[in-house]
């Protein structure tokens, strides 16, 4: 392989390292979450109200999803809330122990 | 050991004045020093330098905005479990912000020129749009739709949080709003992004099919 061919294909490879996000992931991540959208949602802050309530009976052994399934579908969207009602429910483990 | 109080006692102390509600403050403050390490370890370990310090600053922070909003707590869980909430949403609010502050956010932190809506050069450029969207794929179907439907800005915030990972509390916090307002503004816009897809005869799933997903 020539030198300038090697130039070439270094610089296309270090042209790739710096791309910005190609639009395929962007097309793909929007339709992911379009994917997921619902007429209704509940906001973070909604979820927020009921998450304690939702996160005991988690503990308790029901089933929280089936009573509010808006809330549920709120947690698998957005990973903030997710995070949050994660974190409550270890709080309650170890209140339990 | 902190005193055992139902919601009822716990409501009761906490109004009450000097000494009995610095009792109760005494004791919502011992359980969360308890509590919040080992329910936080996932994201910070109690080993990092500074833990007492940031721990301090969650519970006084909370403890001030459990008594600021005591008449918003309906009896809904356990009143330690409500209190568990509110600590956990701003140490974790704290941390996302400490991670990504100095993480530059392209088009969040734009003028507002940046939220009006593109130009209608994306639709007058077509002189066919029901021909040439038979003859696009969806890659090119959709991005057109993001080009028309969505502002810069929201293209942006799209972009930071489903890219490039960032909270919605770092994205709010370099936009001057708050979480529940910009999940709002999303939602409306993915609903919009939605029904324009459905009326082009398109739906999500499908789309996302096409990709491999």
């Amino acid at each position: 392989m020539n030198v300038k061919l090697k130039m070439s294909k270094f610089s296309s490879w270090l042209q790739g390292l710096f791309r910005k996000p190609s639009p395929p992931i962007e097309a793909r991540v929007a339709l992911a979450m379009l994917s997921m959208t619902q007429e209704q949602e509940l906001s973070c802050d909604e979820v927020h109200a009921l998450i304690d309530q939702f996160a005991e009976m988690q503990t308790r052994g029901e089933n929280p999803a089936h009573l509010f399934p808006l809330v549920q579908r709120h947690l698998d969207m957005c990973p903030e809330c997710r995070e949050e009602y994660e974190a409550l429910l270890a709080a309650l483990e170890i209140n339990l122990l | 050991m902190p005193t055992l109080r139902d919601n009822e006692s716990w409501l009761k102390d906490l109004r009450a004045t000097s000494e009995q509600r610095d009792s109760a403050l005494a004791d919502l403050r011992e359980i969360l020093q308890r509590v919040l390490p080992r329910a936080l370890s996932r994201w910070l370990s109690p080993e990092t330098g500074h833990f007492d310090a940031f721990l301090d600053d969650v519970i006084q922070d909370t403890l001030l905005r459990v008594l600021d909003k005591l008449d918003s707590f309906e009896g809904r869980s356990q009143f330690t479990t409500w209190v568990y909430k509110i600590a956990i949403r701003i140490a974790l609010n704290e941390l996302r912000h400490r991670k990504w502050k100095e993480v530059s956010l392209d088009g969040l932190e734009e003028s507002r020129e940046a939220d009006e809506m593109p130009s209608e050069q994306f639709k007058s450029n077509d002189p066919h749009p029901e021909s040439a969207l038979e003859r696009k794929d969806a890659l090119a179907l959709v991005e057109k739709l993001l080009a028309e439907e969505l502002t810069p800005r929201q293209r942006a915030i799209m972009t930071a949080i489903g890219i490039k990972g960032v909270p919605m509390d770092e994205v709010v916090r370099r936009m001057g709003t708050n979480r529940n307002a910009l999940y709002k503004t999303m939602h409306d816009v993915r609903l919009k992004l939605k029904h324009r897809l459905k009326r082009e005869g398109f739906d999500p799933e499908d789309l996302l099919d096409l990709f491999g997903n």
